[in-house]
């Protein structure tokens, strides 16, 4: 009897999917032929195949390659006319399979040479008013000349070398092609103006104080290859001025000459410090290597600002400086400056975290540049690798921040009376967290800044993050007053606004900047933004961590992709995240959810009306249907008062005689019959597909919550209906409760709606 | 949880950060690639309270900005902080926006109603009413703020009237713009 009792029930569950599906179909319209374009697809088409050089897995495949360039420089600041004159020699090697007929080199200076194309892409027009200094510039003086003078390009026996400048970039022909493994080395001497980069701004250049002195964080400053790989062969992408940079690794000799009360740092281990430093400022230095709770001071306030009241040396001191496994070189100098350092443990080693400043940064300076370094070492290393280089320097540049391996300048400078608000304060140490992160992505996870900003902006602002949050809990005089660190980007909810606005000024993450509108957000807070949120809600912190370490520590001084990062992330966790790159990164879809309606139904041993109607339509007798237990919507025409909040067993007593014949005694004990019965349907706007995040609070004021995963859109992506069975009834439903899926509009997010708090109202009192 | 407060209020919401690096932005300032802001914008959303009568405003101006205006215009160093400086301040932000926004609501001059601000993050959030007994059927906006030191501030308002959106963009060279609905 039992067995024909399944039967029919199974077949009454096939007729009414079968009917349901000829009702539909008889009253819409016929959809439209389409590709596949579920929202859960793989992203084959966006993604280039596997091979040799990069693995399907994300890893760097078996004839995975790179080049190799290494400098030896020699380098002479001229302060008083802000001129740089540099010599260097270049040994680049082929290590691809392919035989290269010309090299090409980057002229990034040329970005600000007279005849430089860059003012010509901007079609900004002719502005109505201006500031007399913006006026001057644009239409009276000469433009500045910034870019380089390039005097030689010779080979290693001293004949020059056929090339060609394209704005930003040399084209330099060899004597004969360049064979896979094998090495050429050329010369270059050249010399440039640099620039006042507080006055026209840049990522280089000069601050002049008003004692006349200077202080100069340099970079760019001379001729330096091109990449060449496996997926752009030459990168030939110019330098605009906003895309920033792609390099090939290898190693610097440097040797810069300054006038002798400079005090210099840059990447690379300083070789001659004994030259270099007072007998006064080693024993410092000592002190510091052996100091790990505060900074040491290394060159004092009193000292910089006793140089800084004398015309300047003339004689000059060269500083040596070596530095393997770089991609780049940058430096600082200034009579002017202050250093401290204080050691850093990271893994099994000491680091030198260290800064250097004017005395105008001070008292913020002292207090927390080089405590901000150490944690950025900390938290980076925990979440990526351990720190390879033996120090990294923090330098204070007014209103810029900007990273070089070991080496980053960062602004936040208190007023003349050295007042500051909590703003500049944590504008500072933030801007230092992110610079000095910079050293692991791109500065050693080097990716391709000039193809996509996200992969180091995006991946280290999240790593910022963690750190800014680290900083917190570690320093907590750092946050006085707050609980906790105030990060500008990060949190879900702060990436909202961002989401929310006009689509036609949003660009896909996978964009190049230059192409992008809102720049920041675009590269900076929104991959932020959404590592986090696949960190925290999508994947949780074990799987993330795990996943984003193998893809740090895979691409460690190698070049990764996109692919190369959203494979590992998968390969390494066992995730199929292909919904979440496509909407978060090659997309500008928005995530909206909203509780569309909540029905509450009861159990019934009495037939409910849909039962009937159905019968009726296919003229079955009703003594033909055997005892069903039927559920009944409240408010519906079969609802009674009285079925409330009982147990399904008491009502129906097939049921009950079902649990006697099939179950113990112990087993029935054990069992929690729901009585309340709730169908929750939940629309999605948005065209982002996302976790549902659902709390419910129960008459007696706990709360359960239940993520039910992105894939509960697979097959309707507007809307879908959840099913609770519960015991205690429910009193209200929240989806997103915590705020963590960047829900762009949450007024529709809770069950009963919650009276909107009126903000205009509150103003008015 | 301040985030709640404004998200209800703001279901159509604004950019916090345009970046908008078009226009002669790079040629002056290559220097985007840090983590401040280094452009300049304000981001609006208005729509039509009937119940209140008034077309309802809310506008984010990065406060570092703001406090270079106002002390360059009061000749003292104004800081806006929560501790109080807000509310001690309060005339005088309402007084510069009402000088720097003007509303016609259907050819009619409005004067705005500055009703309060808070602050978020490192922006300042107004809340402004212009009152008005329909919903219009145009909004002409003359949005000057902070274009008096940014040459290339852009002040852009999203509007919702009768549930289309549509964007107002006012730049130094295009102070004033206006839209039929």
């Amino acid at each position: 009897m039992k067995a024909i009792k399944l039967l029919f029930i199974s077949m009454l569950m096939v007729s009414f999917s079968g009917f349901a599906q000829e009702a539909e179909q008889a009253e819409e319209p016929k959809a439209e032929e389409h590709y596949n374009i579920n929202k859960f697809r793989q992203l084959y088409q966006e993604f280039s195949t596997p091979n040799q050089y990069r693995s399907a897995s994300g890893a760097p495949g078996p004839k995975y390659y790179q080049q190799r360039a290494d400098y030896e420089m020699d380098i002479r600041l001229d302060d008083e006319n802000h001129h740089i004159y540099g010599y260097e020699t270049i040994t680049y090697t082929n290590n691809s399979p392919d035989v290269l007929d010309y090299l090409w080199v980057q002229l990034d200076q040329n970005m600000r040479a007279k005849d430089s194309k860059t003012p010509l892409i901007e079609g900004g027009g002719v502005a109505p008013f201006a500031q007399p200094a913006g006026f001057a510039g644009e239409y009276l003086s000469e433009p500045f000349d910034g870019g380089f003078n390039i005097k030689k390009v010779l080979d290693s026996k001293g004949n020059p070398l056929k090339y060609m400048i394209n704005q930003t970039m040399m084209r330099v022909e060899m004597p004969k092609a360049l064979a896979p493994g094998k090495k050429f080395e050329f010369d270059i001497e050249w010399d440039y103006n640099v620039n006042n980069h507080v006055e026209g701004r840049g990522r280089s250049g000069y601050e002049e104080f008003p004692d006349g002195h200077r202080a100069y964080v340099i970079a760019q400053f001379y001729p330096r290859m091109c990449v060449y790989n496996d997926v752009e062969g030459w990168q030939n992408s110019q330098f605009w001025g906003r895309d920033e940079f792609a390099l090939p690794f290898g190693s610097f000799e440097v040797n810069i000459t300054v006038p002798e009360d400079h005090w210099l740092d840059g990447t690379g281990k300083l070789t001659n410090r004994k030259d270099v430093y007072s007998s006064e400022e080693l024993r410092r230095y000592e002190m510091a290597q052996r100091t790990y709770d505060e900074p040491v001071v290394i060159r004092t306030q009193q000292e910089a600002e006793k140089l800084a009241m004398m015309p300047g040396a003339t004689k000059m001191k060269t500083w040596k400086l070596k530095a393997d496994y770089v991609r780049d070189f940058g430096w600082t100098s200034s009579r002017r400056y202050i250093a401290d350092a204080m050691a850093v443990k990271v893994g099994d080693k000491d680091v030198m975290a260290v800064s250097i400043y004017a005395p105008e940064g001070n008292p913020l300076w002292e207090q927390w540049s080089t405590k901000a370094v150490a944690q950025t070492l900390k938290s980076y290393s925990r979440m990526t690798f351990d720190y390879p280089y033996h120090k990294a320097i923090s330098v204070h540049a007014k209103n810029q921040g900007m990273e070089y391996p070991m080496i980053c300048w960062n602004y936040g400078r208190p007023d003349a009376e050295g007042n500051y608000s909590d703003r500049v304060k944590f504008g500072m140490i933030s801007v230092i967290i992110h610079e000095v992160g910079h050293n692991y992505f791109p500065m050693i996870v080097n990716s391709d800044e000039r193809q996509w900003t996200w992969m180091d902006e995006g991946l280290n602002t999240f790593v910022q993050y963690v750190a800014e949050q680290d900083m917190g809990e570690n320093y907590p005089a750092s946050i006085e007053g707050l609980d906790a660190y105030p990060s500008r980007r990060g949190p879900a909810a702060a990436i909202v606004p961002y989401m929310a606005g006009d689509q036609r000024y949003i660009a896909p993450i996978m964009s190049k900047g230059l192409n992008t509108y809102q720049f920041g957000s675009n590269a900076y807070g929104k991959p932020g933004t959404a590592l986090n949120i696949l960190r925290e809600t999508v994947m949780g912190r074990e799987l993330f961590d795990y996943s984003f370490r193998t893809y740090s520590q895979r691409w460690m001084f190698k070049h990764p992709t996109p692919e190369d990062f959203f494979r590992t992330m998968e390969d390494a966790s066992a995730m199929d995240l292909d919904w979440f790159w496509r909407g978060w990164f090659y997309t500008t879809q928005f995530n909206d959810m909203g509780i569309k309606s909540v029905d509450k139904f009861y159990v019934s041993a009495d037939m409910n009306q849909e039962m009937k109607d159905y019968l009726e339509e296919r003229n079955i007798p009703k003594d033909r249907v055997p005892q069903l237990v039927y559920m009944v919507k409240e408010g519906s025409e079969d609802y009674k008062e009285e079925m409330k909040g009982k147990a399904p067993s008491e009502v129906v007593s097939d049921l009950k005689d079902y649990m006697m014949d099939n179950f113990t005694a112990e087993q029935r004990a054990a069992m929690k019959e729901p009585k309340y019965f709730y169908q929750i349907t939940v629309e999605k706007p948005g065209g982002l597909v996302m976790p549902i995040i659902i709390e419910y609070t129960y008459a007696d004021g706990t709360t359960e919550t239940a993520t039910h995963p992105a894939e509960i859109w697979r097959l309707n992506d507007k809307e879908v209906s959840l099913s609770k069975a519960t015991q205690k009834e429910i009193v209200g439903i929240v989806i997103d409760p915590k705020l963590e899926t960047a829900d762009i509009d949450t007024s529709n997010n809770s069950w009963p709606q919650e009276p909107k708090v009126d903000k205009f109202e509150e103003m008015k009192q | 949880m301040k985030y709640i407060f404004l998200f209800l209020l703001m279901p159509f919401l604004s950019q916090a950060s345009y970046g908008n690096h078009d226009a002669d932005e790079l040629r002056f300032r290559e220097s985007v690639n840090i983590t401040a802001h280094k452009y300049y914008l304000s981001v609006s959303n208005l729509k039509y309270n009937a119940k209140v009568g008034a077309l309802q405003m809310t506008s984010r101006f990065f406060i570092d900005d703001l406090e270079d205006v106002l002390s360059a215009r009061a000749d003292e160093n104004i800081i806006l902080t929560e501790d109080g400086n807000l509310t001690k301040h309060k005339q005088l932000i309402g007084d510069y926006f009402t000088s720097r926004l003007r509303v016609k609501v259907d050819g009619d001059l409005i004067p705005i109603d500055y009703l309060g601000s808070e602050i978020d993050n490192d922006q300042l959030v107004l809340y402004i009413e212009i009152p008005v007994d329909r919903e219009p059927l145009e909004i002409e906006m003359r949005f000057t703020a902070l274009m008096e030191l940014f040459e290339d501030q852009k002040n852009m308002v999203h509007l919702k009237i009768r549930g289309e959106r549509k964007t107002l963009l006012m730049v130094a060279k295009k102070k004033i713009d206006s839209v039929k609905f």
